[in-house]
């Protein structure tokens, strides 16, 4: 099933095909997992939600719609949820003392499907630190402008102001990567 | 919406795009997002760059090996499932049984799928239930759950075929992370009829396969569940209806 396209994995895995999840796991487990265990931060939690996203995947499969985005993101965005719901069901969201450690960008795994744009995520490397800290602590630990106000006792104004400046200059980045370089433009 | 109003929309994107607004301020998004056309393109463009940046994970970590196989051994092949026929009406409904007729006609001729006799008259009569069910044939048992909102959910059955038609009409939608779940109840017990989907409308008409006597059964419910459903229901359910005949 190694060249199997994801629309065809996932209608297989619809019609209840173990083989088909078995592929499906084989494919998106390391990328799921990394993404639960970067939220929790906890190896044995993170198993757990990486197990319910699976099991939600298996039983709603069908629910994937190859127009609205690819299979590697809806799994992602099933992921994020599942994981801050986890963490706010564990009350570990708010009481822990939120230390975002450095990023450290590893070389990709060959075959994976977002390789090429694996270079992107680097882009949040290049905020201001206090920046890159409340965006990083709203996406993936769930924090409200309010709630990011209180636990790092900062007014709700300088919330707002570096969350939407970091996140437009986030956007001006990635806009800026896409674009085709000059050289090209020129030859 | 006048423009300044869409403006506030605008700048509230950036954060309601990674789940940073407070409560008022996603309600304010979510209200008027579809009068500011601005807001909305703005927002499809974070959305692909919260793809592209935030969502990957930074490295990649192999999960451990017996990860694999607790998932595994959990994804167990689902009994067949009540169909749930999306915002479809009665009128699409007969079309498609016209086409289930149809193709019971062509495997007669063909006999390709049918092994036996019995299976294929199986596969009438349960054909036919189900038209009976829609046009309101004197087999039928209609049910109507009590309702104390706006929106209602009905069903009927056929006790010889054992199966049944639900239709839900205005339910409200529910999350990405949600569905919604029908059952059948007795005391404390509670037998699932299946998970299912609404149409934009908050209407579903789902056919149910009933495969035991609906005699002892007090009340149908329906609830909203975590997404592939429950076992049994883990919330209040939003409808409950006692089981009556006509």
């Amino acid at each position: 099933m190694k060249d199997t396209s994801d629309i065809e994995l996932m209608r297989r895995v619809a019609a209840q095909d173990q083989t088909a999840f078995s592929a499906l796991y084989q494919r998106f487990g390391s990328l799921i997992y990394s993404l639960t265990l970067r939220i929790i931060d906890n190896a044995d939690l993170a198993e757990e939600v990486t197990q319910d996203v699976f099991l939600k995947v298996w039983n709603q499969a069908e629910r994937w719609d190859p127009e609205r985005g690819t299979l590697s993101t809806w799994l992602l965005i099933i992921t994020r949820s599942t994981a801050i719901d986890r963490l706010r069901k564990e009350n570990r969201h708010l009481s822990r003392t939120e230390t975002m450690t450095e990023n450290v960008a590893e070389e990709p795994e060959q075959g994976i499907p977002w390789h090429d744009k694996y270079h992107l995520q680097k882009l949040l490397g290049s905020l201001p630190q206090e920046q890159r800290l409340l965006i990083e602590m709203a996406f993936l630990k769930g924090f409200t402008h309010r709630e990011l106000a209180e636990h790092l006792d900062l007014p709700l104004g300088t919330v707002k102001h570096r969350i939407r400046s970091g996140l437009m200059k986030l956007k001006d980045m990635w806009q800026a990567s896409l674009e085709p370089s000059r050289l090209d433009r020129n030859s | 919406m006048n423009n300044t109003d869409c403006q506030e929309i605008l700048e509230l994107i950036p954060a309601y795009a990674i789940g940073a607004t407070d409560a008022e301020e996603t309600a304010l998004v979510e209200t008027n997002l579809a009068y500011c056309p601005d807001a909305e393109a703005e927002l499809a463009l974070y959305n692909d760059v919260i793809s592209d940046v935030l969502l990957m994970p930074e490295k990649l970590v192999t999960p451990p090996p017996a990860l694999e196989q607790k998932i595994m051994a959990a994804a167990i092949p689902k009994p067949r499932r009540s169909v749930s026929i999306r915002g479809w009406r009665v009128a699409a409904v007969i079309a498609i049984l016209w086409a289930i007729g149809f193709t019971i006609w062509g495997l007669q001729q063909a006999s390709e799928r049918m092994d036996t006799e019995d299976e294929l008259a199986a596969a009438e009569a349960r054909n036919e239930a189900l038209q009976a069910l829609l046009q309101g044939s004197d087999n039928e048992v209609v049910l109507t759950a009590n309702v104390e909102n706006e929106f209602s959910a009905r069903l009927r059955w056929n006790n010889e075929e054992d199966i049944g038609l639900l239709e839900t009409n205005n339910l409200p939608p529910v999350s990405e992370d949600e569905t919604y779940q029908a059952w059948i109840l007795a005391g404390d017990s509670a037998v699932s009829l299946g998970a299912f989907e609404i149409d934009e409308n908050g209407d579903a008409l789902v056919i149910v396969d009933l495969p035991f006597d609906i005699e002892p059964f007090q009340s149908i419910g329906v609830s909203v569940e975590p997404l592939g459903g429950s076992e049994t229901p883990t919330t209040t359910p939003l409808l409950i209806g006692r089981l009556s005949e006509d």
